[in-house]
């Protein structure tokens, strides 16, 4: 299939043109032997000729000397003896022929051969024709000289040795002219295929590779290891399996999957996890549920096959929408649950499970964030309280003011009783901003105790003292009732002052001018009890578990008149649990309060 | 319109309460100043006032609640209301007025002379 679609891969064609430029140079070699072969064997013949010829006019001359010319018939013979000569003469002026070693031709006048071509070296000259049998015969004619004159003329042809003979001659050289360059060829063609092979199968690879659908796997083979490239290849090969092997065929979802199926440690890793995690078939129907799940929906039997929605409880219209729609994306609700006698808000996540292809199944992920959710509660409220106790003196102070500048005032006292406003609530707004610093100064680090050996009088007498000027500035009775022999306690110093002051401000700040603040400290057998006993407004019964709970505040106008944070109390009670003591309240409306600590010794 | 007018000041913050009584009473009024929302209705039961200047954060009934129930009142169902509310927790002014043709909505903190001046321009209309 590979090889009908691509006919000639980039190695296939190395080959074809190796081939191609070998034929063209084996074709140029064999022009150019051609030509070089028949030009030497030209220049061969011709150089012999003249030396010949040379050799027989000298020859001639001399017999001419010695015997007066008898001998010439014989040389020429002699001379045409030997080597490719085809007959020799001697032409007088006339142009007849007066010696010839054929016979026949002496005292015939020389023709000249048409379509000749004139040869020239100096003084010799001569001329290049077709003889008789198809030869090219060369005839070379040097003038013999008589008497210093020149007049006869001795003519020496040679034939020319055909190339076919002259192969013919050399045959048996001819198997290996042909077959040695035919051999290299053929070398050089295997030598290229075992480069290019590997080449060729990687060029393969690659193509199928290129032509693999969206998705789908590559799975490259090794090529026959040849050459860098084939290295390079095979290594890149052998990654690829290693990666596959190595990752399971699954993404996140399939190996969920077979976490679901048994996959131990998978498995077990989703076991551990604190968020339930669960798989559901497109109908919700449970087919995995992690142990925080059924922890967090307080159930014991198996889950599977339950609709897990069902299981979290009543879901409100719109969040059944939520989840009816956008199928093939994450969907997200906050659902307020009462698991047990508890009511808990869950925070519920669903994704499709894109793996299972046509009908996928989802995966669900529930978190419990009630402490979460009670956090940013606690945070809104503190920020609504805050900004009412602040907001209330600032307003006021504000409408005072203007109210001053703005009216004309007939009566000086009333101006007076306008100012005094101001001041007031000016204090009120410095006391509560102290409020909010002792509170944060509590707040910071409630999670440890810093036990120090304390000397609890000492103590008790810092605290009573910073709130002197309150108690004074409300003219309040004021009692002091401190137990011999308090000794020294291992406490948090700065939190047990912290929360003796807050009680007894609270003391000071609900109790009307001209009331009565008790403060009593004694040393019991195991444990160091502190008092704070007021004639103040009260706490009516159904307020006095809340007023422990962080930012309650009263809706008695007696007590919301006064500044607040709705932290004081939880902070007490909280710093005398860390001290393993307990903070308990007793109280009549309208005719004062009792706060009571007990702090353990050991 | 020689009788004498009376406003009604529904407001828990007491400070408030009177500066915003002096201010009514500089500009002609008769006041009577509560803290509480039940018992402000106890009073607009009682008299019959001119002008009403509630307070919506209140304790036991809001100012929106005696609002609907002043307007449920014959007496009272033309009789102008300026409701006060702090920042941040602002009511829907278009929506009262449609519904319980709240004249005013003021958001606290406010000045008493505002208040003079809206007052005196509510009051200045029927006649």
């Amino acid at each position: 299939m590979y090889a009908k679609s691509l006919p000639i891969g980039l190695p296939r064609r190395v080959v074809s043109l190796y081939l191609l430029f070998s034929l063209l140079a084996v074709s140029l070699l064999t022009a150019g032997s051609y030509f070089a072969a028949q030009s030497l064997l030209h220049n061969r013949t011709t150089g012999s000729g003249l030396a010949q010829l040379g050799r027989l006019a000298a020859a001639l001359q001399l017999d001419r000397i010695q015997t007066g010319g008898e001998d010439a018939a014989r040389l020429l013979q002699a001379t045409i003896g030997g080597g490719n000569y085809a007959h020799a003469a001697v032409v007088d002026e006339a142009g007849i022929y007066l010696v010839h070693t054929d016979p026949d031709q002496v005292g015939t006048v020389s023709i000249e051969p048409e379509g000749a071509e004139i040869l020239s070296w100096g003084s010799v000259g001569g001329l290049r024709y077709a003889g008789g049998a198809g030869q090219m015969l060369n005839e070379y004619r040097v003038p013999l000289t008589v008497s210093g004159l020149p007049t006869h003329t001795l003519r020496l042809a040679v034939a020319e040795p055909r190339l076919t003979d002259t192969l013919t001659q050399y045959g048996h050289y001819a198997t290996l002219a042909i077959l040695a360059p035919i051999a290299c060829l053929a070398l050089g063609v295997w030598a290229l295929r075992k480069l290019t092979d590997p080449l060729s199968a990687i060029d393969r690879e690659l193509s199928a590779i290129a032509r693999l659908g969206h998705g789908m796997r590559p799975e490259p083979v090794g090529v026959p290891s040849a050459g860098l490239a084939s290295i390079g290849w095979n290594r890149l090969v052998q990654h690829v399996h290693d990666l596959s092997e190595s990752v399971p065929e699954a993404d996140f979802e399939s190996r969920l999957m077979a976490a679901s199926q048994g996959d131990g440690r998978t498995r077990d890793a989703l076991e551990s996890l604190a968020e339930g995690v669960a798989m559901t078939d497109p109908e919700g129907r449970i087919e995995f549920a992690n142990r925080a799940i059924a922890a967090l929906l307080q159930s014991d039997q198996a889950l599977e096959g339950e609709a897990l929605l069902d299981l979290i409880g009543r879901i409100d219209p719109a969040t059944e929408e939520t989840f009816r729609q956008n199928r093939c994306e994450n969907a997200v609700a906050e659902l307020p649950v009462s698991v047990g006698d508890e009511s808990r808000v869950l925070r519920v996540a669903r994704g499709p499970l894109r793996s299972r292809g046509e009908t996928p199944g989802f995966v669900w992920s529930v978190r419990d964030i009630t402490q979460q959710k009670l956090a940013e509660a606690s945070r809104d409220q503190f920020i609504n309280t805050a900004t009412h106790e602040l907001r209330t003196p600032l307003a006021n102070i504000k409408a005072y003011a203007e109210t001053l500048v703005t009216c004309d005032f007939t009566d000086v006292e009333e101006q007076k009783e306008f100012c005094n406003t101001i001041n007031a609530e000016a204090t009120r707004l410095a006391r509560f901003v102290d409020d909010l610093l002792s509170i944060s100064s509590l707040e910071v680090g409630t999670l440890a105790i810093d036990r120090q050996r304390t000397d609890v009088k000492r103590l008790m007498d810092e605290a009573a003292q910073k709130v002197g000027t309150l108690m004074r500035s409300k003219s309040l009775r004021f009692e002091i009732a401190l137990g011999e022999k308090l000794g020294d306690a291992h406490v948090d110093k700065d939190k047990i002052l912290g929360m003796v002051v807050n009680l007894l401000g609270n003391a000071a700040k609900y109790t009307p001018e001209g009331g009565h603040v008790t403060f009593a400290v004694v040393r019991q057998e195991d444990a160091i009890k502190i008092e704070v006993r007021d004639t103040g407004v009260g706490i009516a019964p159904d307020e006095q578990a809340r007023v422990f709970e962080k930012f309650f505040r009263s809706s008695n106008p007696a007590i919301r008149e006064e500044v607040g944070t709705g932290l004081g109390l939880p902070l007490a009670r909280e710093i005398a649990q860390l001290h393993r003591g307990e903070l308990t309240l007793q109280s009549t409306l309208g005719e004062g309060s009792t706060f009571t600590v007990m702090l353990p010794l050991q | 319109m020689n009788t004498v007018r009376r406003a009604l000041v529904a407001e828990d913050n007491a400070a408030l309460a009177r500066v915003i009584a002096f201010s009514l009473r500089k500009a002609g009024f008769e006041t009577t100043i509560t803290q509480d929302g039940a018992e402000a209705w106890e009073q607009a039961q009682a008299n019959d006032f001119n002008l009403v200047v509630t307070d919506h954060q209140m304790p036991h009934l809001t100012g929106v609640e005696l609002t609907e129930r002043l307007r449920g009142l014959e007496r009272y169902a033309l009789t102008p209301i300026v409701l006060l509310t702090a920042k941040g927790l602002e009511l829907d002014s278009e929506r009262l007025a449609e519904e319980y043709r709240v004249a005013a909505l003021l958001i606290k903190p406010f000045s008493p002379s505002e208040l003079a001046k809206l007052v005196d321009r509510l009051t200045a209309q029927p006649a």
